[in-house]
């Protein structure tokens, strides 16, 4: 998964970014809602701010993988889920949030 | 049939790329910036009848220029316009002057109310100016003014004895003791909160640092406490509130509040600002550590010293205490209103105790501890914080540094140093914080003197 930000406007930007490197969230949800894998999930991030800043049209990637489990290590169920990401800021006013998309997990064809 | 392996199977595209898009300045942290006090009454702006009377709020002295014996126009206590004059039969001509002032708010010259001046505003000014450099020579003045609501001047202390000490000044410059209020008064603090540049230097303070001279990133931490080692004044923050975690091979400038001018460049210095350069920063290893799971890097505590530049005042032992405990994210001002005392160190921590801790980005925060010793691995690194301690409160980016301290006697502000803040949890509705106790700390960074 590749988490990406540009700044789409025509002045530079500054983000507030928590973490170094900076924390990213990414949550998976079920068809229901219910949350069944969240990047951050009881991690411990450190707690530094750093100021980066973007100039028109640029853009930087954060990338991760989801490897289809919950946080409790256990295969998720082939079907229809839901996927966002988030970069953490201070400001919980002021959150960086994607939009939300839908991914399906698929039971491969096997082979005789 | 066995089910050997799965695939992922996007619905539009295989990879997928979540974009946010940012609206300008949407992310900006607020601060702002100290207002400087004024040199004093400005000189006449406007010279002309004409030119006054456009002005929805025209300087008391333009209008003295243009009106005969005007001793000052103001707002009074029900909002009705008021205007003094040594001669009454000058009406005619303040309410000319004021006509911009008058209608800007509703009013009509007849809503003008004249007030008896025994002094005119011009006389007034001539006599501020000819005692304003003695009288603020007078220990204990908060401030003088023109005042156009009491056709007096006015000088606030803050000490009684002060207070005939400026009316010996005013008398012996020959200005009419009856033409002034000299009046004691509670001091004007500044107003300022944790970002901004504070001196001496106090521990809660944001500090600020690059890891290199021509990054495009700018850091911000929170300076711990100020501490003594061997002589070499210092403060303490984390190690990874440094150029490099571990290590002092590229030492780390450190500025307080930020290194530039807020509202100009990030980039270029203030070096009034430069408040110390990095001084140890133990190396983050497993070699030397039996407690360490190598290939990982741990230490005891994500904590650094830095030694204070020359000439920097710093006030040991204190730490900023701020108005009001923060109970959200969403509080954002952190003003500070006075000072902690540090009156003690404690090494180690105990589940249940109550822990505080005051930051640049969320203040001062508090939560019972909720487990120590504990070997704590930080998202996106390799190192292990050996025995921390976690306590349930609020932390979020920035805070790394925080000092975190046990409250001895609140009234007083007596406080006991408990460590370092360094991390905390993502978990919004529980949010944790996690800090290396003073055990930690002086197993690495040796014996400090905090207080």
């Amino acid at each position: 998964m590749t988490l990406s930000i540009r700044n789409s406007g025509p002045h530079p930007v500054e983000l507030y970014l928590t973490g170094r490197p900076a924390a990213f969230d990414i949550t998976v949800s079920g068809r229901d809602g219910t949350v069944v894998w969240r990047r951050l999930h009881g991690q411990i991030v450190p707690a530094i701010l750093q100021i980066l800043e973007l100039l028109p049209n640029e853009s930087f990637e954060m990338r991760d993988e989801w490897t289809q489990s919950t946080n409790s290590g256990v295969r998720v169920e082939p079907g229809i889920y839901t996927v966002q990401g988030e970069l953490l800021t201070p400001d919980p006013n002021r959150r960086l949030r994607t939009g939300v998309i839908t991914i399906e997990i698929v039971t491969p064809a096997c082979n005789p | 049939m066995t089910i050997s392996t799965r695939r992922l199977r996007r619905v539009s595209t295989l990879a997928f790329a979540l974009a946010v898009l940012l609206a300008i300045g949407a992310c900006r942290d607020a601060s702002g910036p100290n207002i400087p006090l004024g040199a004093g009454n400005p000189v006449p702006s406007s010279t002309t009848l004409e030119e006054v009377a456009q002005h929805e709020a025209p300087d008391q002295l333009s209008v003295a220029q243009v009106v005969p014996g005007f001793g000052g126009y103001f707002l009074d206590a029900a909002g009705l316009p008021a205007v003094y004059l040594t001669d009454p039969a000058q009406r005619p001509a303040a309410e000319s002057a004021l006509a911009g002032f008058l209608a800007s708010r509703g009013f009509t010259a007849m809503d003008l109310r004249v007030l008896p001046a025994d002094y005119g505003y011009t006389q007034l000014d001539a006599w501020y100016r000819l005692a304003r450099n003695s009288v603020f020579s007078v220990a204990g003045i908060i401030l003088g003014d023109v005042d156009e609501a009491k056709n007096r001047l006015r000088f606030g202390v803050a000490t009684a004895t002060a207070v005939p000490a400026v009316t010996s000044v005013l008398a012996g410059l020959g200005v009419p003791l009856a033409a002034a209020i000299v009046e004691q008064r509670a001091p004007i603090l500044p107003m300022v909160t944790l970002r901004e540049r504070v001196r001496p230097v106090i521990g809660g303070l944001q500090i600020n640092f690059f890891p290199t001279l021509v990054s495009p990133v700018t850091l911000l931490c929170t300076l711990g406490f100020n501490a003594i080692k061997d002589g070499v004044n210092s403060f303490i923050t984390n190690s990874h509130c440094s150029n490099v975690e571990g290590g002092t091979e590229t030492p780390t400038d450190y500025y307080q509040n930020i290194r530039g001018a807020n509202a100009g460049n990030l980039f270029t210095p203030i070096a009034a600002n430069f408040i110390g350069v990095e001084a140890d920063d133990p190396p983050w290893n497993s070699q030397l550590n039996l407690d360490c799971p190598p290939p990982l890097g741990c230490r005891y505590s994500d904590a650094s010293r830095a030694a204070y530049s020359a000439g920097v005042e710093f006030t040991l032992g204190r730490i900023a205490r701020i108005d009001t405990i923060t109970t959200s994210l969403a509080d954002t001002l952190h003003t500070i209103s006075g000072h902690f005392t540090i009156k003690a160190e404690q090494a180690n921590s105990v589940v249940g105790e109550s822990a505080n801790k005051v930051g640049r980005t969320t203040g001062w925060t508090v939560g019972p501890t909720t487990e120590t010793c504990v070997d704590v691995i930080a998202t996106g690194t390799t190192h292990i914080r050996l025995c921390q301690t976690i306590v349930a409160g609020i932390v979020a980016g920035g805070d790394s540094g925080s000092n975190v301290f046990r409250v001895k006697n609140l009234k007083s502000g007596q406080v006991v140093l408990l460590g370092v803040l360094w991390g905390g949890s993502t978990d919004t509705e529980n949010p944790e914080f996690v800090y290396s106790p003073m055990s930690g700390i002086e197993r690495e960074l040796g014996q400090l003197k905090t207080y």
